[in-house]
This record gives C-alpha cells, structure tokens and sequence, in this order.
C-alpha cells in the first residue's frame, strides 16, 4: 500500500491535495492500492470526501482509525434527533437554532455547511453567556467530540468518541507565551489495552502512521505530500517503512537562486542531515529534479513524476462549440500569484477584443481578492471579469474555455495547466521555474512568455482570439501531443517507488 | 415512600444527621419505605455511609444518582489495576508514587493509607510539568471525577463519571462579571438528553424532580419528603415541578429570641420555610413546648404541625442491663456537644473553679468536635482559670455511649436547643443531667428533681450549685440515675413511631401527576 500523508481534504483544497486526488485516481486505475492519510480532526471529512468522489477505502484519518470509524455509516442527525429536553424552547433559523431556557440563552445549535440543518455542533453557555463546552457532531450522526473551554474563553481540554460514546482519546491544551494553545498532552485511551500518552500531535501522528504501517503488514510506501505537517512525523516512524518526499513547492524561496539559495525552512532539515533516511525525494519537474541532483549530490535519490497526469479525452469540443473569447486562469488568487498583472494583462486583451471574458477560477485571502475586484473596477473591466472562487470539478469550465491563462513567477508544476491541455485548452504561460516549458511547445498547444512580460502576452492572446484557425489547431495539439503527462507515462514514472 | 432530604453526610456527623439516621433505623424497624436523600458530592461518602450504618439501599445521593452510581459492587482499584505503562519509571514517595518517562514527571499515583493501599486519585502532568487533571476514585473503586485544570491552573471543570467511563455530569467554574466565582451545571445523556443547569440549586431541584417521577420509589405508593435542611434545600424542595407531599422538619428553635415566641425575628435556617409556610404540607416540631409555640404563632394559616421528637431510643437500649451506679467514675462529669457559642461551653468552665472548690477531684471531659475555632477560646479559658489538671479536651467520639456510661452526671449549658439528641442517648443510658431549661428539649427531656436538675441560662452560681449539690450527695445521683433509665421509655421506638404513623397517613394515596 502506498500512503500519502497529507493534513487534510477540506472543501476547498491547495495543489497539494489536488495531486493527491490525482494520485489516488492513478492508483485507482491501475487496480494499486493507495490511500490518503489526514491528521487533522474533521467532522465533514466523510462529506467532503463524497464531494471529490473519494471512497472509504481510499482515504485514512487518523481520528477515524483510532475510534475505528474509517467504514462507519450512520444516519444524518438533525435538531429534532438531539431529544432536547422539553423544558428548552427551540428557535428557528437555517444556519444555527438558539435554545432557551426560559429567558436564558443555554446553547446554540450550528448546523454543517451545505447542509439542510445537519448538526455541526453544538454551544452551551454559562449563565454570562460565555461558552463552556462545545459538543462537535460526525457528518454521519453521533457526537465525535466535546470541547471545554476555561474562565480565560480557550479550550483546555477535548474528548472524544467513538459512535457508541466510550471515548477513545483525550487532548489537553496550555498556553503559550503568546497566548496560543499548545497541545501538551494527548492520551490514546485502551488501544489495544494500553493507554498511550503523546506530548505532542507530531508523536501522536507518528504512531498512528506506525499503527496504520503494521495494520497493513509494514514494509509500506509513505509519502510526505505536505512538508509542514507530513515530514517529521514520517522520519519520526519506527516501523519498516519507505519513506518519500514529496515537494510541491520549489526548494528555494521565491526569486532566489534554486542551486545557491538557502532551502525553503520547510525542507531545510529533510534535505540535509535526514537526507539519506528518504528512500527518494519525488519532484514533478526534469528541471527541478537536475537542479537538485546537482544541489544534494549522487547520495540523494531524485525522481521525477508528473504531477498531473491526464487520460486521453473521451470527446473532443471544437473551438466553435466553446464561449467566444472565453479566457480562464485556474488557482489560488495572491500577488505571489500575480493575479494583479493577470488582471493588467487582461485589460489590455480586452481593449483590443471588447467581448473577451475572464474567469478566475480559484480562492485567496480575503483582503487579497477584494483588492483583486476591486482592481478590476479600477482597470473597467469589472463586467467582464467573473471571480467565480474555488470550484470542483471543472472539467465544464474547461470544455467552454477558449484559452488557460498563467502570469505566475513561481510553482512545482502548474496542475491546472494538465488539466487544460487534457481539455483542448490551449495556454499562453509566462515560462517560469517549473513546469510550463515542460508542458507546452511554443506555437504548438500554447505559448510561452518570457517572465512578466505582460505586453507580450496580451499581444499573443489577441493574436489567437483573431484567429480561430490558429486556436483551433492549437486545441487540436493539445489534446494530441499529451506525452509528457499522459497517465500512462506517469504511471510508468511511479514504477521507481518501491 | 418518605425521603429525608439533607445537604450532605460527613465523617462528623451533628445532631440532624443523627437524628436522620436514627429515624431511617426506626422506619425500617416498622417496615416503613424510607431513604435519606444527600446532595453533596465526597469520593469516600460511601465509607461515611458505612461508618454511620447506612445501607447503600436506603441512600441516595445527588451525584450517585445521575452518575448511575447509587448501587456498585465494592472493588479495590490497586497500583496494578491501572495498567501504567510499563516504561514509565516509579519513585516512591511515602506510600505514593511519582512516575516518570525519561526525566519527565507524568503522573502522581495518590494512595490511601489502608490495608490495600487503594488508589486515591492520579495527577496527570504534561511534559512542561503543568497539572493537567486529577483524578479521583471513588472509595467502591471506579474513577469518579476528574478535575481539570484550565490555562491559568484553576480547576475549571470537575467530570463527574459514570462507572463505565462515561461523562454524566459536569460542573462548570467561572467567575462573574463582579469576578465572583460561580457554578453551572451539564448533564449529559441522561435519558437521552443533555440539560444545563445554571447552579447548584436548579440542578437540586432537577434532581428532586427525578426522584419524584422514579418508577422505583415510587412503586409503593407516593412520595414524601422531609426537609431536615430548609435553608439549603427549601427553595430546591418547593420549586419542583411535580408536587409531591413535603414537611418541613425543625431542629431547632425557630426563633432567635425564645422569650417573645409571637414577635421575635426568626432563625435563619428557618425564616425561608416559614416564610412560604403555605407551599409546605405540614411542620414538624420537635417537642410539645416548641408544637404550642408553632401553632400560636403560625397556627392561623393552616398548616398541620406536627410533633415528632428526633431522638429515639433504641429496644435494646431500653433492655440493656443497667451500670451500677457505684461503677461509674467518682465525679466524673461530661459534656457531650459541639464546641460551639451556643452551647455555652465558656458558662461551665466559668463555674468549675467554684465547684472544684467544694469537690476538689472533680473531672470535667469536654467531647465534641469545634466550630469556628471555638476549641481556642476555651482552651484559652481553661488556662487563665488554671484549670488543666481537672479539664480535658477529648474531641469527637464514635462511641458516646462508653463516655455516657462511665459519667456520673452530664451538663448541658446551651443557650438554645431543638431537642438535644444527646440529653435523651444520656438519660437512656443512665446519667443524670443538669440542663439550662431553655427551648427547646430540656425541659422535654429532663424530669427536674427526678432525673436531673434546670438551671436558668446565664445563671453561673447556679449552674455550679446544682452540679455541687448533685457531686456531693452520692446517694441521690444514684436515686437519679435509676430514674433516667425508667424516664428514657418515652423515646421508645413504638412512641415515636406512633407519631411518624400520624403523618404517613395524612399523605395522598395515589401520585398526583
């Protein structure tokens, strides 16, 4: 079995999750047994997990495993399903219910996003009004865990439960010298018959990851796909195992030198002195996989997987059968992003082609996407500008889109640039470090821009927009000239992982 | 069935709970369904259970019940029954053990001081040393509540367990907007639901409520409640939402000021009860004097007083040989009391160099146990009167009888009474008494010039004339002594129980909601 270690699927995911989504389907069609693993508690997970079609077989959590719930099914749990006592009166509302007793406040009932009044949790107050205890409910119907939180407002202290109430683990929390909650106790209660005690969610990770290695016979492949959060916990294991690092970002900050640069902290220590306890270090690029050959030196094992590996469309959509002029950028909006020069270059397009369109698919930090509109405001091209936030799938978006856009500087491998080309998009990129120069053939499925050369591209995209035979012989390569990122070859890149 | 509701049970126990017990003892001698009902929580209030006779059957308390705790087979939870992990390093420390993984202190393993060296309760540390928790067992042996200790180290919230492990009911600490410290309460799946209680006493009441709607205390008929502690529990009692049959039962003087009964302001302990007389079923009073009192001054809105004396004395006491009289200690004499203002322990001592000077190898014992630092100011007392050598400070005792039945003469010099349990335990047992004739009980219990003699409160010179007058003619000590054994019948368990008869048949036959 191979393991991606990751923190968490959530509704809205970064690339890391999306390559292991990826990953997992990979597997999946070529009948390898592959899982993801999560570390953070996660009431919604089984509900998120349905939404990005992963199965209860495909993905461990670790909260999941020690109450043993990974298969649980239950029944969806609504305010009426509680028994609140009758001497509470219930209000009403489609986001939360307040629940009185008397003139006094006692809980407030919130229900789980998305949801037709599914519990999330519960609030119960003293009678100041401040909360006192936090009862958090399971997507699939029974009370995962309650939280207490002290005469300061933070929490002290968790339980949790399996479905049937016993409680299989306590968390305890202090304060910091900042005033932050530090985990400083966590104790697996009778696993099998012993009680386990964890000075940290790190060690606690790393058992688990040993646990779930010896439930599957040991000797199994684990991969740190989030550094933050994967990479200690699996050099911490103890049992045998095949460890791999994952890098989805570059290894150097941005703008610096990749072969002098001091190592992003994240990787600093896993690329030196814990370098050789990696069976390999996994990157999706040829170029960042010579440029830390040469970094790390023959000791280290790098391979190089594509990162988006994309099946041959089933059905083709001509440029005609597509939204006139319709332009699309897929990812995070962030001005290390440069979402603010895609909108500059945008308007250029737009003044040479009035009824070009934009959409940005993808989310940002909130101050940052309301300075992105209302850049879009300022430049007047608010009308044609849809920020359509993060949307999964977008195989739809893809197969309306005229062309992807990508005025980023840096990444590991653009997935979404697969994922357009798989779809017959083709993409005008500026050519930054790594991925886009590996993906296109200039003039043949897209272009490729010299780094901020923002006039230049809005020159190249005008130049395709008035030429739908151009474009369409451009759709045309993309969906044929797939090589370098087609499944077949990328499963063929995974044979090295042993 | 009748509840006795009270506050709490604890290892010293004052006159109310012995009264209870004594009552309990008497309703299950006649086959009568009585339990006494507590609300305070102690993980060793089992072993006070035990130690005052009490069956688990005829208790009830409010933790246990909502614990699911009220009924548990006693085992002994030792070091090896906690299954520590075998790493961890142990370092004694007396009879306790600190342990260690590394050099990191993890847990303090507390244990009690018996023959099993049973667990007492278990410190949990993280590795920055803080206090986490503490967990305490419950004396029959299953973790009962744990304390955990919130980011500024105060015990934020107590866990009250189930014997399965599972959370019943939470207390809650805060403080208020005034940074007073303040109490909720959480119950969780108690029948399936959840309730917050905002204090202690709407948690009482909640608990009441149960008690009152129990299939099984109820099976018998309905309930009955006698309220031993109106102050603590009255509001609790009369707020239920069942309305269930409930007395109100006086220990004590229900007046501060005995000499105006019809005017004087009312005992605190009392003045709630007796200001919501109307909500309640019936008074019970403790004496004749104390019924008449009753009855004259709140006698006009309607509410039945009873009369019911506390003390009961037992058949086998009555039946038991009678201690010659030449046996007992040569003026020996006791008191046998709480050390506490209102007894009036200062008033004796004041008296006793007088008679010392007329019976020089007289002994005076003072037993019970002291509130409000009284004990400082009698010893105190003792030693300006440099009187050491023939006063002795001998603290609570389990077994009053021995002392009852050694004496020559017991003194009861308190300003104010309910029915002093111990004038009829020391009659019963033969020992004259000289009491001040105060209300309410002396004068109920002691039959002057046959028995023992009143003295008037506040009068010393008096007080030391009885007890020389008494400690100098032998001959007439023993003519009392005779007496109290023959006098002490009207406590018999049939008389009393002949009045408890009274009230259960005025109770409602069938339950009313």
């Amino acid at each position: 079995m191979d393991f991606f270690v990751n923190q968490y699927l959530l509704g809205k995911n970064s690339s890391v999750e999306h390559a292991e989504l990826k990953r997992l389907q990979l597997f999946k069609d070529h009948q390898a047994p592959a899982q993801l693993v999560t570390r953070d508690f996660d009431p919604v997970l089984h509900r998120t997990m349905q939404r990005f079609g992963v199965t209860n077989d495909q993905l461990t959590n670790l909260y999941d495993f020690f109450a043993q719930t990974t298969d649980y099914q239950g029944q969806p749990l609504h305010t009426e399903d509680l028994k609140l006592a009758v001497d509470y009166q219930i209000g009403t509302g489609n986001n939360f219910r307040e629940v009185r007793d008397g003139g006094r406040l006692a809980a407030t009932i919130y229900f789980a996003g998305g949801t037709i009044g599914q519990i999330h949790h519960i609030d119960w107050y003293d009678q100041t009004g401040s909360l006192t205890l936090r009862n958090t409910y399971d997507i699939r119907g029974f009370k995962a865990v309650d939280e207490f939180f002290g005469q300061d407002g933070h929490e002290f202290n968790a339980r949790y439960y399996r479905p049937d109430g016993q409680m299989y683990l306590e968390r305890y929390f202090v304060k910091s010298v900042q005033n932050t909650p530090i985990n400083s106790l966590n104790i697996l209660k009778n696993w099998h018959g012993q009680d386990h005690w964890f000075a940290s969610e790190n060690e606690m990770f790393a058992f688990f990851l040993d646990e779930l290695n010896r439930a599957h016979g040991e000797n199994n492949v684990f991969i740190a796909d989030r550094p933050a959060v994967a990479i200690d916990p699996i050099l911490h294991m103890h049992s045998k195992v095949h460890r791999y690092l994952w890098l989805p970002m570059s290894h150097v900050n941005d703008g610096q030198d990749p072969l002098k640069a001091p190592l992003n902290s994240l990787l600093q220590n896993a690329l030196t002195e814990n370098l050789q306890r990696w069976d390999g270090i996994i990157v999706m690029t040829q170029a960042q996989a010579r440029v830390l050959r040469q970094r790390l030196g023959k000791s280290a094992r790098v391979l190089t997987i594509n990162g988006t590996p994309v099946k041959k469309a089933a059905k083709r959509v001509k440029m005609t059968d597509r939204l006139p002029n319709q332009l699309i950028s897929v990812g995070r909006l962030g001005y290390d992003k440069q979402t603010d020069q895609l909108l500059q270059v945008f308007a250029k397009i737009k003044a040479a082609v009035p009824d070009a369109k934009l959409t940005l698919y993808g989310y940002g930090a909130p101050n940052d996407t309301a300075n992105f509109k209302q850049l879009a405001k300022d430049l007047k091209i608010d009308d044609a500008v849809e920020f359509a936030d993060y949307q999964y799938p977008l195989d739809a978006a893809f197969d309306q889109a005229q062309l992807l856009l990508n005025t980023s500087r840096i990444d590991a491998q653009p997935l979404a640039m697969g994922e357009a080309l798989g779809h017959g998009v083709p993409v005008v990129s500026y050519d930054f470090s790594y991925g886009p120069d590996e993906m296109i053939v200039n003039y043949e499925n897209g272009r490729l821009i010299a780094l901020n050369h923002s006039a230049s591209m809005a020159k190249a995209v005008v130049e395709l927009l008035s030429s739908p035979a151009k474009l369409q012989q451009l759709s045309d390569h993309a969906y044929d000239d797939l090589d370098n990122i087609s499944a077949a070859v990328t499963w063929k890149q995974w044979q090295a992982v042993k | 069935m009748l509840l006795f509701l009270n506050d709490n049970l604890q290892r010293n126990q004052s006159g109310i709970e012995h009264a209870q017990i004594k009552r309990l003892n008497l309703f299950k001698k006649f086959n009568q369904p009585a339990k006494i009902v507590t609300r305070q929580y102690s993980n060793e209030l089992h072993l006070v259970v035990e130690a005052a006779g009490i069956k688990d059957q005829d208790f009830i308390n409010l933790f246990d019940y909502f614990q699911n705790a009220c009924l548990v087979p006693h085992r002994i939870v030792k070091l090896q029954d906690l299954h520590l992990n075998p790493k961890w390093k142990r370092k004694a420390d007396g009879i306790s053990y600190n342990y260690y993984d590394g050099k990191t202190r993890v847990m303090y393993v507390r244990r009690r001081n018996d023959r099993d060296r049973s667990i007492i309760n278990l410190q949990y540390f993280d590795h920055f040393g803080k206090l986490l928790k503490v967990v305490w067992y419950d004396n029959r042996g299953f973790a009962s509540v744990e304390q955990l200790y919130d980011w500024n180290g105060q015990i934020a919230v107590e866990n009250y367990l189930r014997p399965d492990g599972q959370l019943a009911l939470q207390k809650v600490n805060f403080k208020d907007r005034r940074q007073q410290k303040a109490t909720s309460y959480h119950l969780f799946n108690w029948h399936g639901q959840d309730w917050q209680f905002a204090n202690f006493d709407e948690l009482t009441r909640f608990f009441y409520d149960q008690l009152a709607v129990d299939p099984a205390l109820n099976s018998d008929g309905p309930l009955g409640l006698v309220v031993d502690r109106v102050y603590e529990l009255g509001w609790a009692v009369l707020n239920m939402h069942h309305r269930v049959f409930r007395v109100m039962q006086l220990h004590n003087d229900h007046v501060n000021n005995p000499s105006d009964m019809l005017h004087s302001t009312l005992n605190y302990n009392y003045q709630w009860g007796l200001d919501h007389l109307k909500d309640w079923d019936g008074i019970i009073a403790l004496t004749p004097q104390q019924q008449a009192d009753v009855q004259d001054r709140f006698g006009k809105q309607g509410v039945k007083i009873y009369r019911i004396p506390g003390p009961i004395v037992a058949d086998e006491v009555l039946a038991a040989p009678h201690v010659d009289f030449a046996k007992r200690q040569r003026d020996l004499v006791v008191m046998v009391a709480r050390l506490s203002p209102e007894k009036q322990q200062d008033h004796l001592l004041q008296a006793w160099p007088k008679i010392l000077q007329q019976v020089p190898d007289a002994q005076l014992e003072l037993w019970g146990y002291a509130n409000d630092n009284f004990d400082q100011k009698l010893k105190a007392q003792v030693s300006a009167e440099q009187i050491e050598n023939s006063v002795t400070f001998c603290g609570y005792t389990t077994d009053v009888n021995a002392v009852y039945e050694r004496a020559q003469l017991l003194i009861l010099p308190s300003r104010a009474e309910g029915l002093p349990l111990s004038l009829v335990e020391a009659q019963s047992h033969g020992l004259p008494i000289v009491a001040n004739d105060i209300k309410y009980g002396p004068a109920d219990v002691v039959i002057d010039q046959q028995d023992g003699l009143l003295t008037k409160n506040g009068d010393i010179d008096g007080l030391a004339q009885a007890i020389i007058s008494l400690l100098t003619d032998q001959k007439r000590l023993a003519e009392f002594s005779a007496h109290a054994y023959q006098d002490s019948a009207r406590y018999s368990a049939a008389n009393v129980m002949k009045l408890w008869n009274e009230l259960l048949d005025d109770m409602p036959k069938e339950v009313a909601d």
